[in-house]
Parts: structure tokens; C-alpha cells; sequence
């Protein structure tokens, strides 16, 4: 096993995850079995107070998986110089292929768990707590992907070896390669950037009319654009947005953007697009919840409220990534 | 709000450890209603039950049965978020032993109350300051608590009851560690304040109190129960 | 917004009036954490001159095996390597390890030709003739001697040789020279009792850097039972060494880490009386659950950044201006001859981050539980007294 520094702060932080999880799963069977909003016995109210430990360990979760996706691809990074064939974190990790999936795990535990914190802060606001067994039964789904997430991880990196000759994203994301990344780096500038902004345009456009006239439809239709701008979005920075930064016409890595040399700029286009697709994915889960008597005068303030932020959070990533494709003396159009 | 019944209680009771060897019924099947904008002293020997019934007159801990209701609304099933939400509204406290916290100045103990909210601190020092003036208290405001006087502590603490200007005031033993003097005097601020419309709930055995002609209503309880 | 901002401020009076009860946490966690980020600030900065230092050796070394160990590989190889197109110089080398007896010190030998020596490392001259030859600060140090003195080198059959000293490796090149002694060829050969025709490795220039690893396949198609070494290769292996040492020395830190978040943890359940008293007020006033919990974060948050901070700090002066004192023997390896060099002082931000996940993390963990059984407090509790 590789003994290197940034693995095993890797290893410790998610064995306390793992650690942590297991008991609020605990916990969580209990509030599910035992909970009686009508009944005022002492039970139910030391039901109520774990409700709070359950919550600081949530959020303590969240803080991890974000932080740890980062050092995840930063150890993964540090570690290229140890594989023939790698210059970046591209490398590494196609040096033990789990690693990809240990990313991507990352991800989606990321929104996994705001949205958990998410439909706690909801269940919070109304006095009968109506969501709380929903709540914790949507925990217990979480739990095992964060126990995969630390098992992925731990074999991500017990499976390294050295001597493994592996490519790097010079050629996984070459045009003239094969597989998906290829097949993302090779795609055609303008259709890309057409698909690109089409995406987001239609986000912004479902958005805005949401705002402006609140409804089921609306809102249902936002979530549902969520995950695909995601994906989009994700796609187009390896097709063509990382090109402008990096100004090389074959450089498509996702990652170097979040080196210090690009100016970290990977992480405000990271981070704005994530809180887009959050909130956007939030304001229609609420959605069936305002069947709820309780929840339902809350839900439609808290809703306009998420999808203003999702309209600026995608106007603040479209800002980012678009000001090299429009103010630099790099172009690709022709190339 | 005068006259009418601004908490409401219909058959509490408060068992302490329960189905244990040590189960104690501190209130037993009590139904009273405080009067709005009036005087109530609560009355009867140590362990009677008062300070009981005050916290859960004042919603700092639910009854083991039966239903309170404050200003008409049930707040016996409240989780503890949303009782929080209605004391901090509704009720000011003045405690046996005046609770301040040592270490900070006057000025930081009125304040605390409302830290948790997004009042602006500037706002709340104001506010604070004001108070701390009607109980001539303001050149005081920077001395740390240890440095007060017992009057000084009591008049922080009626500042700091006040900061989130309640309707509902309610004094546990005020008198227990004060002199003649000092009693009389807080008898004083207490007379005022339920001139200007709050409704006083005292809980006390001091004569002196429970005799003044300031008290509207008088509930004598002895071992859990209103007699 | 404003709501936090308050909190945070009664949170830093809260701890200002404590000062003591957290005075000793602080300290053990600064410890910690300046032992932590000691070892990886060295590993790091001497990982980074290693890096420096390679960048100036031959792209290729070409090295002969016999049984699997390295052997002197024969000098006709050296026109058929040259013959290879994209290959520049090739220059044979002559070097070997030499231990002293008497200093009980490994010295490097190196021929003068093809040992990439310049003459602005040295104070003095280089030998022009084989009784002369040219030290490292080291190998001066532990022989005793200065220029213009002697250094008395055995070959092995009882037979010792008197070189005079012409010149001294400066302090600033001590990574590259510290133990070095060089010599003319002729010398090092009788010394080492090396074949006169043959050389002890081949330093190999590539004109196209990119091109190196398929130059390294030729040769070895070319000339069978020889292995070509890359810089890369080189850089790598440091790098794996580097991480190991470390790594080890972190697994090992494992344990003082468990042992502090016990200490963490004990210190935040073990509310004083007072601080139970204070919560208590707090609940009764109208705080909430989630306030006190926001109060025992930023606390939490105050220690651990402080304590965090101050290691670094106390990590960065240690490394860079101390030379690592504490850790140097666990680190640098078997050489009894330590360069005193200066490190160049370098902070990756990745090292925080790893340095972060190793510390404030775990100790937030272990805080989490203990705040929240305080702030769960009844808050009835000060009225029954």
C-alpha cells in the first residue's frame, strides 16, 4: 500500500464517516419505530433531542464528502508522478479504473446529503415535524452509499500498483481515443456549445417562470432539468470550457482547472454549478410535501426562494466559464 | 388581553422519573387559568409544587399529562423548537437566584436573551441601555456581575426579563434572597410594570408578597395540588 | 447573519473566560499538529530539492547487470550508444562508495571526467593530477583536514594512498557534494581495482527530452544485459521512498492522534459546573437547542483554527529555521555524513489540506457528541436548582 500522507488523511476521515453513520442509522431505526408527534411523554421528547445529534452529524457529513472529493483528486493528482504514463490526476486514476466510481460516489453523496439537509431544515419548520420518519428512512438509504463510498476508497488505493503503466488525459481525452471521455473531447465545438447554452437557457427560462408564476408543473420540470445540466455542463467543460482556460486545443482534463497554476478557477465553476443543480433539484422535491397541511403555507415562500438562487448560481457559472470563451484572444471556432 | 385568560391549564400533571423507585408527582391534575394583565401569586410551602407549575406555566418544560394553552393556543405537543419560539415571544423570567451569568457585564447579560435572533446588535444594545436606564441602572452597564450589589443583580435581572418586551412576567421566590428593603423595592417595579398591561404570575410563600394589595388572585397549593 | 455574528462573539468571551481550561488542549493540539505538519513540510521541501538536484543529472544512465547487480560496463559500448539517432553526448562515468574506518563515514569517490562537476561549486581548485583530489564539506569535517591537507584512502590490499586536498565543496552545493571526493580517473581506477577498460555506468544526454524512454528501449534492444535508467524513473523512486518514510512516521502519529481525540473529547464532555450553570441560563432565556449547538461549534472552531494555526506556524520555523531538528534522524536516512543545508522553505497548500484532514477533522468528530449532550440541557434545570 502506497503510505502516503494525503491517503491516509483519506482513510481516517472516512472511517469516522463510516463510524458516525452507523450510529445515526441507529438512532435513525429508533425515531422511525418509536416517533409520536401526539404523544408529550419523555420518550418522545429524547426522540426529539437526538433529532439535533442526528442533524450536526449530517452536517458534519456534507462538510466531509465536499472537502474530501477535493482531496480526493488532489491526492490522486499528487500521486501521478508514482505511475508510468500519468501527469495528472487523470492518470492516477485510470491506473486502478475504481477510482473513477469512487468520484462519482463522492458526487452523488454530495447532493444525497444536502438534500437530506435540505428536507430537514423543511420538516423543522412545521410544528408537527411531518417529515421526520420520511426523513430518516431516506438516511438509512444514504447510510450505504457512504459505507461504499469508504470501502471504494480503501480499494481504490490498496489496488495501486506502481508499476502499472497507465494514460493520462492526454489520451483518455484525446479525440482520436475511444470511450466516453474520448467521445466527450472529440465532439464538435459549435453543436457542444449549442447543446451547452440551449441547457442552461431553458433552465434559466424555466426558472424565471416559475418565479414569476409558482406551480407544480414548473417546478417538477426544474428538477428534472437538474440532473441534466449537470451532466451537460459536465460534459461541456471536458468538450470544450476547460480548452478556453487552459488555452490548448487537447488539453480537455477536468481537473487541472483546480490547480493553483489556472488560479483555482475549477472551484467557483464547480461549486456554482453544484449549488444550481441543488437548488433546482430541491425546489421540485418540496413539491409533493405541500399535500402536508402543516407544511404547505411554508413550501411555496421557501420554493421561490431556491429557484432564485438556482437562476443566479447558473447565471454566476455561465459568467465564469463564458468569459474566456468571449474575452480572450484564445478562440477555438475554426479550429 | 385584560381579564381574559392568557394561559390555561386543564388537568397537568408532572411526574418525575417515572416507573422508577424515585418517581416523584411534583404537580398532580391541576386546572387553572391566569387572568390577563393581572397580579397571580401562586402560593404554598417549599415542595408544594410552585416553581413546577411556573416552568410549566412558562413553557420551559411539558407536563406528563393534560394540555396548557397560551393566549388560547395548545402548546402542550410542541417540540421544543417552537415552545422556545413562544417563550422567547411571550414570557419573561425572573429567577429565585437571579441567574446571571458571571464574567460578562450587565449590559451583555440583558442583551443575551435575544443574540439568537436577527436583530441587529445595535438595535438590542439600544433597547438594552433604554431598560437599563428606567432601573437606574445605566452607569452600571459596563461592571461585571460580581461587582453588583444584591439589588443591582435583582434590577439586572428584571432588565434582562424585559429585553424581548413580553406580555407575561413570571417571578420565581423574586424575594427569597432579599432583604426587607430590596423586597419592597421589587414589589415596586413589579406594581409598575403590571400598570403598563403585563400580566404578573409570582410563585413565592413570602408573606410579603402574597399579601400585598397589588395581587388580584391568590392559588394556594400544598403538596402538587391547588388547594 | 447577524445572528451568527453574535453567537460567535459570546462564543469567543465564553472561551476568553475560560482560558485555562482550554489553555492545555490548545497546546496539545498545536503539538500535535506541529509534529504533523513537520514531517510533511520536511518530506515536502526535500522532496523539492531532490527534484531541484536531479534536474541537472544525466537524462539517461545506462548501467550493466551481471547476476542481477550492477557491474562495470565495458567502454565499446559507448560509439554504439552514440550511433542511436536523437542521442547526444555520451560520457562514461567513474564513481563508487568508499567507507572510512576511521570516521566510520561513506564517502561518494568520483572520477573528475564525466562527473558533471563545476568549478563554481568549489572553494579552491579542482586536482590536475592523481595525488590530488577535491572533498565535500562533509568528508573535510569528518577527516579533519582543510585544503592544502592530506587524505589518506586504502585500496582495499592494505595498500593506502596520501591525496592532497586542492579544494572544498562550498556549504550552498552540500546536497550534491557533501560526501563526494573527486580524483582523476586513473586514481579512482586503481583505488576501486576497476577494469581499465571498462567504466562503472554510462550518463547518456537526449537531445529531445520526450524522446528518453524510447532512446532507453533501443539501448536496451541494442545492447542486451544492460538497464537504462530515466531521470523520471529516478524522481519516482525518491518520491515513493520519500512518501514511505513519511507515511510512516504518520502511521505512527496514528496513535498520538487517537490518544488526542480521546483528550478532545474528554475535555469537551467534561463541562465544569459553572459552564453546565451557564447553558442551563442560556436554555432558560430563550436559547435554543441549535443556538447552543452554534455556540459549541464556533468554540470548537475557535480551538481547533488557533491551535491549527499556531502548529504551522511553530512547524514552519522549525523546518526551515531550526533544519528540523527533531525529525532529521527519522528522515534522512543511513548516511552518518548530514548535509547542513537549508531547506528552501515551501508551503504546498495541499499539505494543509492533508494536515487539515488529519486534525481539525477528527477533533470536530469527536467534539460533536459532547456538545450536544450540553446543549440538550433542560431548561428547567436552573429553576429546580
Amino acid at each position: 500500500m502506497i503510505l502516503h500522507p494525503g491517503i491516509l488523511s483519506l482513510l481516517v476521515g472516512s472511517f469516522i464517516v463510516v463510524v458516525m453513520m452507523l450510529g445515526s442509522c441507529v438512532l435513525g431505526i429508533r425515531i422511525i419505530r418509536r416517533w409520536n408527534p401526539d404523544s408529550a411523554s419523555m420518550e418522545q421528547l429524547a426522540l426529539e433531542r437526538r433529532t439535533y445529534l442526528i442533524s450536526s452529524v449530517m452536517n458534519f457529513v456534507l462538510g466531509f464528502e465536499l472537502l474530501s472529493t477535493f482531496l480526493f483528486i488532489y491526492t490522486v493528482d499528487a500521486l501521478r508522478d508514482i505511475f508510468v504514463g500519468a501527469m495528472c490526476a487523470t492518470g492516477s486514476l485510470n491506473a486502478n479504473p475504481v477510482g473513477w466510481y469512487v468520484l462519482l460516489l463522492k458526487i452523488v453523496i454530495f447532493f444525497l446529503a444536502a438534500v437530506w439537509i435540505a428536507v430537514n431544515r423543511l420538516d423543522q419548520r412545521a410544528e408537527d415535524y411531518p417529515l421526520t420518519r420520511r426523513k430518516y428512512q431516506l438516511l438509512l438509504g444514504i447510510a450505504p452509499f457512504i459505507f461504499l463510498d469508504a470501502y471504494l476508497t480503501t480499494a481504490y488505493f490498496l489496488g495501486l500498483e506502481p508499476n502499472r503503466i497507465t494514460s493520462c488525459c492526454g489520451s483518455l481525452f484525446s479525440e482520436t481515443g475511444e470511450g466516453v471521455a474520448a467521445g466527450l473531447a472529440a465532439l464538435p465545438l459549435l453543436p457542444s456549445m449549442g447543446i451547452f447554452y440551449g441547457t442552461c437557457l431553458l433552465f434559466l427560462i424555466v426558472g424565471l417562470a416559475a418565479l414569476r408564476r409558482p406551480g407544480a408543473g414548473l417546478n417538477y420540470t426544474l428538477a428534472l432539468l437538474s440532473p441534466v445540466l449537470l451532466v451537460v455542463a459536465l460534459a461541456s467543460v471536458v468538450s470544450f470550457i476547460s480548452l478556453y482556460f487552459y488555452e490548448m486545443p487537447t488539453h480537455h482534463c477536468p481537473f487541472d482547472i483546480l490547480q493553483l497554476n489556472y488560479g483555482l478557477v475549477g472551484y467557483p465553476i464547480y461549486f456554482t454549478l453544484f449549488a444550481a443543480v441543488l437548488y433546482g433539484l430541491i425546489t421540485g422535491l418540496a413539491e409533493p410535501y405541500k399535500k402536508i397541511d402543516s407544511l404547505r403555507p411554508i413550501i411555496p415562500d421557501l420554493q421561490k426562494k431556491w429557484t432564485g438562487r438556482a437562476i443566479f448560481f447558473l447565471m454566476l457559472f455561465m459568467a465564469i466559464t463564458g468569459r474566456p470563451i468571449l474575452f480572450s484572444d484564445f478562440s477555438m471556432i475554426g479550429y | 388581553m385584560e381579564g381574559k385568560a392568557v394561559i390555561s391549564t386543564r388537568g397537568i400533571s408532572k411526574i418525575f422519573n417515572p416507573g422508577r423507585p424515585d418517581e416523584l408527582t411534583a404537580i398532580d391534575n391541576v386546572s387553572l387559568e391566569i387572568a390577563g394583565g393581572k397580579v397571580t401569586v401562586l402560593r404554598g410551602p417549599s415542595g408544594s409544587g410552585k416553581t413546577t407549575l411556573l416552568s410549566l406555566l412558562g413553557c420551559m418544560s411539558r407536563p406528563s399529562m393534560g394540555r396548557i394553552l397560551v393566549n388560547g393556543r395548545d402548546v402542550t405537543k410542541l417540540p421544543e423548537r417552537f415552545l422556545t419560539e413562544i417563550r422567547r415571544r411571550t414570557f419573561g423570567f425572573i429567577f429565585q437566584q437571579f441567574n446571571l451569568i458571571r464574567g460578562i457585564t450587565v449590559l451583555e447579560n440583558v442583551m443575551l436573551p435575544l443574540y439568537p435572533l436577527e436583530t441587529p446588535l445595535g438595535t438590542i444594545k439600544k433597547q438594552a441601555r433604554r431598560l437599563l436606564d428606567d432601573l437606574d441602572l445605566l452607569p452600571r452597564q459596563n461592571v461585571t456581575i460580581q461587582k453588583l450589589s444584591g439589588g443591582e443583580q435583582q434590577r439586572t435581572a428584571i432588565a434582562r426579563a424585559l429585553i424581548n418586551d413580553p406580555d407575561i412576567i413570571l417571578a420565581d421566590e423574586p424575594t427569597a434572597h432579599l432583604d426587607t428593603h430590596l423586597s419592597l423595592e421589587l414589589i415596586a417595579i413589579l406594581r409598575e410594570l403590571n400598570r403598563s398591561g403585563k400580566t404578573i404570575v409570582i410563585a413565592t410563600h413570602d408573606p410579603m408578597v402574597a399579601e400585598n394589595e397589588f395581587v388580584h388572585s391568590v392559588i394556594t397549593m400544598r403538596d402538587g395540588a391547588v388547594q | 447573519m447577524k445572528r451568527h455574528g453574535k453567537i460567535l462573539e459570546y462564543a469567543l468571551s465564553s472561551l476568553l473566560r475560560r482560558k485555562y481550561k482550554n489553555l492545555g488542549l490548545i497546546v496539545v493540539f498545536c503539538l500535535v499538529v506541529g509534529v504533523l505538519a513537520s514531517v510533511l513540510l520536511f518530506t515536502g521541501a526535500l522532496k523539492r530539492e531532490a527534484v531541484t538536484v536531479l534536474a541537472s543529472s544525466p537524462q539517461l544512465i545506462v548501467q550493466k547487470l551481471a547476476g542481477g547487480r550492477h557491474d562495470p560496463i565495458p567502454l565499446a559500448v559507448v560509439d554504439r550508444i552514440g550511433k542511436i539517432p536523437g542521442v547526444g553526448r555520451v560520457v562514461p562515468r567513474y564513481w563508487g562508495y568508499y567507507y572510512d574506518y576511521l570516521t566510520r563515514g561513506n564517502y561518494t569517490l568520483m572520477a573528475l571526467e564525466g562527473s558533471g562537476v563545476e568549478l563554481r561549486l568549489l572553494e579552491g581548485r579542482l586536482p590536475t593530477n592523481s595525488d590530488e583530489c577535491a572533498v565535500g564539506a562533509g568528508v573535510a569535517r569528518a577527516a579533519a583536514t582543510a585544503p592544502g591537507g592530506e587524505l589518506v584512502l586504502s585500496d582495499g590490499t592494505g595498500t593506502y594512498t596520501s591525496l592532497k586536498i586542492t579544494g572544498i565543496f562550498t556549504a550552498s552545493s552540500s546536497l550534491l557534494t557533501h560526501d563526494l571526493v573527486i580524483m582523476t580517473r586513473d586514481r579512482l581506477v586503481t583505488l576501486l581495482n576497476q577494469p581499465p577498460d571498462r567504466a562503472t555506468d554510462i550518463a547518456v544526454e537526449v537531445f529531445n527530452e520526450a524522446e528518453t524512454p524510447l532512446i532507453a528501449k533501443k539501448i536496451k534492444l541494442l545492447l542486451p544485459g544492460v538497464r537504462p535508467i530515466t531521470r523520471r524513473e529516478i524522481i519516482r523512486t525518491y518520491d515513493a521512498v520519500f512518501n514511505w518514510r513519511s507515511g510512516m512516521v504518520l502511521t505512527m502519529f496514528l496513535g498520538a492522534l487517537v490518544a488526542f481525540c480521546i483528550l478532545a473529547w474528554e475535555k469537551a464532555a467534561g463541562l465544569s459546573a459553572e459552564e453546565g450553570r451557564e447553558i442551563g441560563i442560556l436554555k432558560a432565556i430563550g436559547w435554543e437547542t441549535s443556538d447552543i449547538l452554534e455556540l459549541k461549534f464556533w468554540e470548537g472552531a475557535a480551538i481547533s483554527l488557533t491551535s491549527f494555526l499556531s502548529g504551522l506556524i511553530i512547524a514552519y520555523l522549525h523546518v526551515f529555521y531550526g533544519r528540523g531538528f527533531l525529525l532529521a534522524p527519522a528522515l534522512k536516512g543511513w548516511s552518518v555524513i548530514f548535509p547542513q543545508f537549508r531547506l528552501i522553505p515551501y508551503v504546498d497548500p495541499y499539505q494543509i489540506m492533508v494536515m487539515f484532514f488529519l486534525t481539525v477533522v477528527p477533533y470536530t468528530a469527536c467534539t460533536i457528541v459532547p456538545a450536544w449532550k450540553a446543549a440538550v440541557t433542560d431548561p428547567d434545570i436552573i429553576m429546580r436548582g
